[in-house]
């Protein structure tokens, strides 16, 4: 029996050893190749490929103005305003003594749904960028000619970030001073909002080149994209607070599933640092691990850009582009 | 290093959805396909040389470009530039294909510019009018390419291609869409160049004046491999007539294709062109012809074309036995 056991072990250890460890060592090296190899070398050379690649894609965006126009200023007016609409109704019609949860209040409910919507603008932009700019420059071919070139495709994420970041610019400037106006805060909170709005945005893009990833080497699985990003949006709370998710079981799973997600830590952290005392909550519990958000919200900034890199790498390698 | 560009027992497979004209059984029962684009292909050039890549429709010269230049993964087989790997040798290659990868919502100078930041051009502002003052585009430069002719596109596209001055240009039909004077202007420039070039193309007179080789690709496998000269050589011995027929030119369309003797014949209505083995048989083929109404004959030297389809036809001809 014993021996029957031992045995066991010795060929589940086996197999780790020989079937297990070379995949995984080849899987390293390939992150490595692909992520490593490239930035580490010339961060000159990335610096000057994510200002080239932000040139290009501003102008591009420019060639229709009016559609630009748009997308960029009515668009996210559009969104906020049926909630502007329904949390006034609610406020209206209980006197302002609804409690919606959360920091929401009939005195800051429009302030509220103003942080929701940048980071929803955001949010969304970030991860719809590279669907239609590669399906795009799939049909032209224009992709192809960017790898040719020796770049690292780090700086494709951070030059349509930059390019995708001064599009929203005018949008971001106006509801900044609106938001400003309605509750001023300090410029140490401005910088710790700003920063968190640039992790989620770096977040939000690596999840956009993997769905761009897809929509560019297998076309059919495109919807697919677009059910994650509405269940990341769910989870987001960009206009509700968190405490709205009904609680369905006793682990609280849609709130415990919503606090896992990054976007929201993000949303959590400028809200708490707009309506609350200047700073980021201590730390949030996964499980029975306390960490702090800011932390966590860094940790992924950073990993993510790496694993869409890896993705679109190792995609590229096997699929190669497919539908034309 | 002997050679620049190095393709050993290199195979691409493609699978694929084989679609009919059933959409719902495509659905619902799809049949997977792969397709061997390049079959061991092996090949080398020299630096500074020339090879032309001929071929049908079909035949694998593209998939080979795009496998030279990084854009597909050889499922088999290993390429080598400069004795590198191809994705650590990307500074040394510029590729035209046809008329594509330019930017149509940008203007000329703008995708130029583009692609020699990328490749990290220092005087890139006069590279860019140093190429566009030689392709002559230098009036299209800030119109948006969406604009430009299908000639001026092409002309762009090799500008693009050689913007960061590369050692080796692998080049998919470039004078495609082009004007007779400017594909010359661009042949001449080529050739003057000095570069290791890789050109893929259709037309003949292209591949005989700038190629210092030939090889011919079919059904993803190189069938033959030589100079121009000596692949000439292969139909040296052989007749080409010209005939203009008048009356019933399908009759003796059907009869000639009878004749063993006969190796290849082109028509264009009452026109013939008919290439045959040996001299010898040139008398079956008066006999035959009296029958019918010639009002000319011509004879003229064999050429890189005739050589070209009558391997074509070997190999075919060899698949089907």
């Amino acid at each position: 029996m014993l021996f029957c056991r031992l045995s066991k072990r010795r060929t589940k250890r086996k197999y780790a050893e020989v079937k297990f460890m070379p995949k995984l060592k080849k899987i390293f090296e390939l992150g490595k190749k692909a992520i490593i190899r490239g930035p580490i070398r010339n961060h000159a050379k990335l610096a000057k490929d994510i200002l080239t690649i932000a040139e290009k894609e501003v102008k591009l965006a420019l060639r229709f103005k009016l559609s630009f126009f748009l997308d960029h200023l009515i668009s996210p007016i559009i969104r906020i305003v049926p909630f502007i609409m329904i949390y006034s109704g609610i406020f209206l019609m209980s006197n302002g003594n609804f409690n919606i949860g959360g920091e929401v209040s009939n005195y800051n409910f429009i302030l509220f749904l103003l942080i929701g919507m940048f980071m929803d603008t955001y949010f969304s932009v970030g991860v719809t960028s590279f669907q239609s700019k590669f399906i795009n420059e799939k049909y032209w071919q224009t992709i192809e000619a960017t790898f040719l070139a020796p770049i690292n495709k780090l700086s494709l994420i951070f030059g349509v970030g930059v390019s995708d970041a001064i599009s929203i610019l005018p949008m971001y400037i106006m509801f900044g001073i609106i938001s400003l106006t309605l509750m001023p805060i300090g410029i140490e909170k401005i910088l710790i909002a700003i920063l968190v709005l640039g992790l989620i945005f770096t977040i939000s893009l690596s999840l956009g080149l993997i769905f761009g990833s897809i929509s560019l080497f297998q076309e059919n699985l495109t919807p697919l994209a677009g059910y994650f990003r509405m269940g990341i949006t769910f989870f987001s709370c960009f206009y509700y607070p968190i405490t709205i998710l009904p609680v369905i079981t006793e682990f609280n799973i849609l709130q415990s599933i919503a606090r896992l997600n990054p976007i929201f830590q993000g949303v959590d952290i400028i809200r708490s640092v707009w309506f609350g005392n200047g700073l980021p909550p201590t730390e949030i519990v996964f499980g029975f691990i306390p960490i702090n958000p800011l932390i966590y919200l860094v940790a992924v900034a950073a990993i993510a850009p790496l694993i869409a890199v890896f993705v679109f790498d190792k995609l590229w390698k096997i699929l190669g582009i497919q539908g034309y | 290093m002997d050679y620049l560009v190095e393709a050993k027992n290199v195979t691409k497979v493609f699978n694929f959805r084989q679609h009919t004209n059933n959409a719902f059984r495509d659905f619902f029962l799809p049949t997977n396909q792969s397709f061997r684009a390049l079959d061991d292909v092996s090949f080398a050039i020299k630096k500074n040389e020339t090879v032309g890549l001929l071929g049908p429709n079909g035949s694998g010269k593209t998939t080979l470009t795009k496998c030279l230049c990084g854009l597909l993964q050889p499922t088999e087989g290993t390429i080598l530039i400069n004795g590198k790997p191809v994705e650590d040798s990307l500074q040394d290659i510029g590729v035209a294909l046809g008329n594509s990868m330019i930017y149509y919502r940008l203007t000329g100078y703008s995708n130029l510019k583009y692609f020699a930041k990328l490749y990290g051009v220092k005087n890139y502002d006069s590279r860019i009018k140093e190429l566009a003052k030689f392709f002559g585009i230098e009036k299209y430069l800030y119109n948006f390419v969406e604009t430009y002719s299908l000639g001026t596109k092409s002309k762009l596209a090799l500008a693009r291609a050689m913007i960061h001055d590369p050692e080796i240009l692998l080049l998919d039909e470039p004078t495609l869409g082009l004007d007779p004077a400017m594909s010359i202007a661009i042949r001449r420039e080529i050739k003057k160049m000095g570069k290791t070039v890789l050109l893929t193309t259709h037309y003949m007179e292209e591949a005989q004046d700038l190629c210092d080789k030939i090889a011919i690709i079919k059904g993803g496998k190189i069938i033959a491999s030589d100079t121009p000269e000596n692949l000439k050589k292969i139909v040296e011995k052989n007749i080409v007539l010209n005939l203009k027929i008048e009356g019933n030119t399908e009759k003796l369309l059907n009869e000639l294709k009878c004749q063993k003797f006969v190796n290849s014949i082109t028509t264009n209505h009452e026109n013939f062109r008919i290439i045959l083995d040996k001299s010898a048989e040139l008398n079956k083929l008066l006999l035959l012809l009296t029958k019918f109404n010639v009002k000319k004959i011509d004879e003229e030297e064999p050429t890189l074309q005739d050589a070209f389809l009558q391997i074509v036809e070997a190999q075919n001809e060899k698949e089907i036995c």
